[in-house]
């Protein structure tokens, strides 16, 4: 086929998938009297179907591909540096101390049940028996989380989430799971963790989620730390972002803290966000040196709020005599 | 709250393996099936993909986000698609298919093996189609991707995508029997 082809640019255009109704059908038209037109034309459909006939893959071999691409990382990382924080496996961890202690795996099975069924019974009247059971899987899956990788894929999605403090460090729990339930319980309680985590990561509202990080901020807990500076980086809401900040304050001299707190100093376009930051980090003893890196020289030149507080944490005013 | 790939990134870079997991998941289809246009197979297909996210892994900290996460990880997936390709063919001692040791198409018996054959035969050629090509015809049929994101993965203005998709048609047709001739050869 010769550039000056008639149907050259609509089977371009049908090619790249952008081609008008009208077009089309002109084109059909053509490629019952032209060869040339009709053989790529034919060419397009086969490798359409091609295209639709690829196999999806089944979700457990995905699974388990990701689970060793993630045991290669962070066997990577190890070798490489500083260990990271690592994710523990219910699951292989429970079936190894089968293998290895079978006596001290039945007790410990046991034991786990134990407390999940007496704490749901101590915490909840639930109206039925189905009920019941709804609440002592939510537990039990709730009694399982490790890290944040857990709570994108819970089995149950919360929603309507409130959480309200009530005396001697008790929580009064309000969420939907399939149902509403209501319930009080110790706010140290694995099911209190984690809905906390939801109500600060996927939020009925604004309110709820500030709520929920006031709460948190009594809480010493792992995941609820990465769901406080996931929120510091990244909600939308400067209101939020301030208040997950404050949050962090539970955690004082922790690496990973401080390493998300330089990051915010880095990162963070708000003045606000920054001057909280660094009053954390100056509260923590942390390196001027290491501040002013993680600033960067421009933010010390023209912003003068930033200035002035860094110069104030400088004891001996040597940043302040150096700008 | 939604998190941006570009906002798991930073959490990966910073450490967190539940962020490169949740990465993973989201990109993981894609290029399993970039894989599959290449390999032909699943577990070729998983291969490509485990030692894509792996290359990802590595190489995070080179990406510059001046285009989309998808777009390199699409150029990365299609990069390790065909050195596994390559190996394969070191390994089984494959000759790269040529005018002169092409298979004949001589009529046969089964028609689902022909069928088949002939799949096998068109998704060869579009591996033999020169690299800009192959991709381009690859990102539009087996990924479906839309104009746009092709010509972000081969840098290249929509006009100059259309044109290669037209130009590696043409090659296609030039090289391979047409249906008819197979679906002739069927009925004979």
């Amino acid at each position: 086929m010769n550039q000056c082809h008639p149907y050259q640019s609509l089977l371009e255009d049908l090619l790249a998938g952008t081609i008008t109704a009208a077009d089309g059908d002109a084109l059909q038209a053509h490629c019952s009297e032209c060869n040339e037109c009709a053989e790529i034309l034919d060419l397009h459909e086969r490798l359409l179907a091609l295209g639709a006939e690829i196999p999806a893959p089944d979700q457990d071999t995905l699974d388990d591909r990701r689970e060793r691409i993630l045991e290669q990382t962070m066997a990577h990382r190890r070798a490489a540096g500083p260990a990271a924080p690592e994710r523990p496996r219910f699951w292989s961890d429970l079936a190894q101390l089968w293998q290895q202690h079978p006596a001290a795996a039945m007790l410990a099975t046991a034991a786990v049940l134990l407390v999940v069924v007496f704490a749901g019974r101590w915490s909840v009247k639930p109206s039925s028996f189905d009920d019941d059971l709804l609440l002592q899987a939510v537990q039990h899956q709730a009694a399982q989380q490790a890290g944040l990788a857990e709570y994108w894929d819970a089995p149950f999605s919360f929603t309507n989430v409130s959480v309200r403090q009530r005396p001697t460090g008790q929580l009064a729990l309000s969420f939907d799971v399939s149902r509403h339930i209501d319930l009080q319980t110790h706010q140290n309680s694995a099911l209190a963790k984690e809905v906390l985590l939801h109500a600060i990561l996927e939020p009925s509202s604004l309110g709820s989620r500030m709520g929920a990080m006031d709460v948190s901020a009594q809480i010493e807990d792992r995941r609820l730390q990465d769901a406080l500076v996931l929120t510091m980086h990244h909600d939308p809401s400067l209101t939020v972002r301030l208040n997950a900040l404050s949050s962090l304050a539970r955690y004082p001299y922790d690496g990973q803290v401080q390493d998300a707190l330089l990051t915010t100093l880095s990162n963070d376009q708000e003045v606000q966000m920054r001057l909280l930051a660094l009053d954390q980090l100056g509260r923590q003893h942390v390196g001027l040196e290491t501040i002013r890196s993680a600033l960067g020289e421009e933010a010390l030149r023209s912003d003068p709020a930033i200035l002035q507080r860094v110069s104030a944490m400088n004891a001996s005013s040597t940043l302040s005599d150096e700008f | 709250m939604h998190f941006s790939d570009h906002d798991l990134i930073d959490e990966i870079l910073a450490g967190s393996h539940a962020a490169f997991e949740r990465l993973i998941k989201r990109h993981e289809e894609h290029v399993y099936r970039i894989g599959y246009s290449y390999a032909r197979q699943v577990e070729g297909a998983l291969d490509i993909s485990q030692n894509v996210f792996l290359k990802v892994h590595d190489r995070l900290g080179s990406y510059d986000r001046r285009s989309a996460f998808r777009t390199w990880l699409t150029r990365v997936a299609q990069n390790e698609s065909v050195n596994w390709l390559r190996s394969q063919q070191r390994h089984t001692g494959h000759e790269e298919l040529t005018p002169g040791n092409m298979p004949s198409y001589q009529p046969v018996q089964e028609s689902a093996v022909l069928h088949q054959e002939n799949k096998r035969l068109l998704l060869d050629e579009v591996h033999r189609l020169n690299p800009r090509q192959s991709q381009a015809l690859t990102l539009r049929y087996f990924e479906n991707m839309a104009l746009r994101e092709i010509a972000a993965v081969l840098g290249c203005s929509e006009n100059q995508v259309k044109s290669i998709l037209f130009r590696g048609m043409q090659k296609l047709r030039q090289r391979l029997p047409h249906q008819n001739h197979w679906d002739q050869e069927l009925e004979s």
